[in-house]
């Protein structure tokens, strides 16, 4: 590494960032997904577009696409996702081990074990030794930024993708990082035939297969003295094997237990755990989620304890850890900070819809019709909570088409099915079972909530925006266009704030005979600019009390407990309210007024944009 | 690992200073900012320093957590349950959430704000009773951020919370103009001078806060062992009534669906046996069950159609009256 030019506090993901950058990477690629998506825009942000070609792919098997072909010109690569998004490009992944890369592809598997915003909780560790490919672990933002350069170089010197894999905890806790300067790529972009490596046809596969198990050996010879595997000897007593964040949780708790600390945990250096092995009385595993160490290490022929002391569904701490040690006996039950037993009970707190937010009315429309409505990833799947309650099923990117499907194949004819998925995830694994519905005939209605951008994640540009990460024009492609162009021959484009035409144009599509398209268009109230119209009001005089508004969960209505008027009056934030109008349209009182001149809602021109916005399209 | 000495001057001998502290609000308040802000006085003073939060759907007005850990050298990223020497919280229930956290000699700073979830506001029973208690536990320090902060956060009203890492200031041994650097550093710089204004305003609340401390130290010392918080709130609702009437015997149960009912007391008018009545927010409340024959009527009357009258086995009638007005926030 070059000379030590600063020293801040960075998140593991800007450390990864910043260490990719500095390690020479040219295309960085990936899609959206908490906790791995800040990865690009901090690459984004550090770096010209000159120098790293950075931007968002559709969805994770195509950033693997990318990112494998740029590797194939010789460039160095990051591709980054969370971890449910690594089975998305497992077909690429499985396949790419026996192809293999010129310049190194690093694969960033953020996992999130203790699901804070995920839909499980898989150990892609195991995917990874699935796929073959050495797995990369970092205990902290440093070793974050250290890793990203010792991946890239196992990438080029075994021609294979490495997988860098994070948790939550790693990529998201910000800790110091010593960091040197980029290193300047050498050589332009090149590309060399070589179809027996880069065509997968049986006959070639086989060779290939026969050479990547030739290069399995030579790894588990490298990952016996790799560097990044530390061992610390300590007391004799205890031996910790471990890896990642969980190495800070046994150091915490368990100062004096030596611990042989995995920088690479596939494959397993299987010498080097014999003989740390040898060196103590007893050998524990301390890793988060699946016993993944613990049985390779138990197919050494190794005595090893692990899943039996510590929990195998949820995040580690070292709280968690210090229990695991206290029933392992290695700790007395004692031990640690004494947690207060009498606290007051508290309401839980849920995460709720955006005030303004355009996907609560198509929800509360189908929730009027009492339509079967499956639900995808999103903002928009909160809408599964109270009080809209208008989602029946959640399960992956792109599901809620082909489940509608399925259930409308299986002859459920007395409610309307409704698939729900955002402009994003429509991109990322709709359209393919758009089409299969198509095809197939089912009679399903398909609302598209289109807000312009990925917003879950915090707001970034899909394909069918008109910009790209760093902000430069690009192509968009429209979404009711694919549509009708796929052969839909109902599509509907409705404004979700005009609450009126959204319901008519539901009720309309459901009773379509035939595959309906609505696709309710209205930018994000978040992002990319934080909308405010034209603020509203409630007259108290007016309101009685009935909670039409309050059906919309809108974190800026409330009761306006002060005036202590009973029923209780419902009042609106001016700090939240963002000016959309919904609840002034839902109000049978017409109590709701604008704050600017008294009025309700205008009935017609819906379609007009709060000041300062533009629509998605 | 490389610690490197501290670039700040003035900062006493930072590498002997540790601690934990956990910053919490709701999302949108600035709690990651408030962090990062924390972390970078701590990193100029030359101390290891570790921050851990949770992103994704903590951004849609869910509860945020940030841990800021430091000393010479920090391992894990999280603070443990027992071990926050200071809490700093912006809004008032989720200040009380995270007091499993707290030291026995600790002190949270704990903002009066109250920001109730649009879930909870279906029914005004649960909109007054929110937060659940009202009282101060001990070891909390309520402070009134908007009343402290003044016409710093007239505009902007989330300055307000700046009073606190103020008040935060005062326990931790940096200098004031370390932190009005790091706030330089972190908030966006046309909301820098309201922040510097709310941080000296909470940083003048020093008597109070060391005091508060104080007292936090004192109770832990007089009440070293297995502690008691006398006055500490309720850690569960009633363990339920005992049961009355005969097993296997069917008695009625008014079900009143709290959010739907408006309080127009046609129900308690048109009771034979005068067994509603209406509580203080004016809401339908079935007071007499022992009263009840069970005809009807003010399920028949309602407007609204608030009311169901069911039947249930004598003895759980009350029980699981009592476990759907616990439950109403949730609609199914």
């Amino acid at each position: 590494m070059g000379e030590t030019t600063t020293l801040t506090l960075l998140s593991g993901n800007e450390a990864l960032a910043l260490g990719a950058y500095h390690a020479a990477v040219e295309v960085a690629t990936g899609y959206p997904g908490t906790p791995s998506t800040e990865v690009l825009e901090h690459l984004a942000s550090i770096s010209d577009p000159g120098e790293v070609d950075v931007d968002w792919a559709t969805n994770e098997k195509v950033a693997l696409d990318v990112g494998i072909g740029a590797a194939l010109a010789g460039k160095r690569v990051l591709v980054t996702m969370k971890h449910v998004g690594v089975n998305v490009a497992m077909d690429s992944l499985m396949t790419s081990a026996f192809i293999g890369v010129k310049g190194g592809l690093v694969l960033m598997s953020a996992d999130d074990p203790g699901m804070h915003s995920s839909q499980n909780e898989q150990d892609n560790r195991y995917l990874a030794s699935f796929a073959g490919i050495p797995v990369f672990e970092p205990a902290d933002s440093q070793e974050v930024y250290d890793f990203v350069r010792a991946a890239f170089e196992a990438s080029e010197r075994f021609d294979l993708p490495c997988l860098l894999r994070t948790t939550t905890r790693t990529s998201h806790a910000r800790s110091k990082v010593e960091a040197g300067a980029r290193t300047v790529p050498s050589g332009g972009p090149s590309f060399t035939r070589d179809p027996a490596k880069y065509v997968m046809l049986p006959a070639f596969a086989r060779r290939r297969h026969l050479v990547h198990l030739e290069r399995l050996e030579r790894l588990e010879a490298f990952v016996e003295d790799h560097p990044l595997t530390v061992e610390e000897m300590r007391s004799s007593a205890v031996g910790v094997v471990t890896a990642g964040i969980s190495y800070h949780h046994v150091r915490e708790v368990l100062p004096e237990a030596s611990i042989l600390k995995l920088g690479v945990e596939f494959p397993l250096p299987a010498e080097r755990i014999r003989r740390f092995a040898a060196k103590v009385d007893r050998l524990l595993v301390v890793e988060e989620l699946e016993p993944y160490l613990e049985d390779g290490i138990r197919r050494l022929g190794i005595a090893v304890e692990g899943k039996r002391w510590f929990p195998r569904a949820g995040e580690l701490s070292a709280a968690v850890v210090r229990k695991g040690l206290a029933e392992a006996g290695v700790l007395d039950a004692g031990d640690g900070p004494v947690e207060r037993t009498s606290v007051p009970v508290v309401g839980s707190r849920p995460p709720v819809l955006c005030a303004g937010c355009p996907h609560t009315t198509p929800y509360l429309a189908l929730g009027e019709l009492d339509a079967i409505v499956t639900g995808d990833i999103g903002c928009y799947t909160l809408a599964a909570g109270p009080p809209i309650t208008s989602m029946d099923t959640c399960l992956a990117m792109g599901s809620s088409i082909g489940m509608a499907t399925g259930l409308a194949v299986s002859g459920l004819s007395s409610q309307p099915i409704v698939a729900t998925i955002g402009d994003s995830t429509f991109f990322h694994g709709g359209i393919p079972a758009l089409l299969d519905a198509l095809h197939r005939g089912a009679k399903i209605t398909v609302v598209i909530l289109d807000n312009g951008t990925t917003a879950m994640t915090g707001g970034q540009p899909h394909p069918g925006i008109a910009n790209d990460i760093r902000g430069r024009a690009a192509r968009a492609v429209d979404i009711a266009q694919i549509c009708r162009a796929a052969g839909v021959t109902s599509v509907t484009v409705v404004d979700p704030y005009d609450v009126a035409a959204t319901r008519r144009a539901l009720r309309a599509a459901v009773a379509y005979p035939g595959l309906s398209v609505v696709v309710t268009s209205r930018a994000c109230v978040e992002s990319p600019v934080k909308s405010r119209g034209p603020l509203y009001t409630v007259i108290a005089d007016r309101c009685d009390g009935c909670q039409a508004c309050m059906k919309i969960g809108c974190p800026a209505i409330s009761w306006d407990l002060v005036a202590g008027t009973t029923p209780p009056r419902v009042t609106i934030d001016p700090a939240v309210c963002s000016g959309c109008t919904i609840c002034a349209q839902l109000c049978p009182a017409r109590a709701i007024v604008s704050v600017h001149d008294g009025t309700e809602p205008p009935e017609v021109e819906r379609g007009a944009t709060p000041a300062g916005t533009g629509a998605a399209r | 690992m490389s610690p490197r000495a501290g670039a700040a001057a003035g900062a006493p001998e930072a590498s002997a200073v540790a601690g934990n502290l956990v910053v919490a609000g709701v999302g949108g308040q600035g709690v990651v900012l408030a962090g990062n802000l924390v972390a970078q006085v701590l990193l100029d003073a030359g101390c290891d320093v570790k921050k851990s939060e949770v992103h994704g759907m903590s951004q849609r007005g869910g509860t945020v957590v940030s841990h800021v850990r430091f000393g010479p050298e920090v391992h894990s990223v999280m603070v443990e349950p027992g071990s926050a020497d200071w809490i700093v919280a912006f809004e008032w229930e989720e200040g009380l959430r995270c007091l499993p956290y707290l030291k026995p000699d600790g002190l949270a700073l704990v903002s009066t704000e109250r920001r109730i979830p649009p879930a909870a506001m279906l029914d005004h029973r649960a909109a007054l009773d929110y937060p659940s208690s009202g009282d101060v536990p001990p070891g909390v320090l309520a402070v009134d951020t908007f009343a402290v902060a003044g016409d710093a956060a007239a505009v902007v009203p989330v300055i307000a919370q700046t009073t606190l890492i103020g008040a935060l200031s005062v326990l931790l041994p940096f200098p004031g103009e370390a932190w009005e650097a790091a706030i330089g550093v972190w908030v966006p710089h046309k909301a820098l001078a309201g922040n510097l204004t709310a941080f000296r305003r909470g940083r003048a609340l020093a008597g109070e806060v060391r005091a508060a401390k104080a007292s936090a130290a004192e109770r832990a010392a007089a009440t070293a062992g297995p502690a008691d918080p006398a006055g500490a709130a309720r850690t569960s609702e009633g363990a339920g009534p005992a049961p009355d009437g005969a097993a296997g015997q069917l008695v009625p149960l008014v079900r009143i669906e709290r959010s739907w009912c408006k309080g127009c007391d046609i129900c308690i008018a048109v009771c034979p046996e005068r067994c509603l009545v209406l509580d203080k927010l004016d809401v339908a409340v079935f007071a007499h069950p022992e009263r009840c024959t069970g005809c009807q009527l003010c399920a028949w009357l309602c407007p609204d159609l608030a009311i169901d009258v069911l039947r249930v086995p004598a003895g759980r009638g009350r029980a699981n009256e009592e476990n759907y007005a616990r439950t109403t926030a949730d609609p199914r």
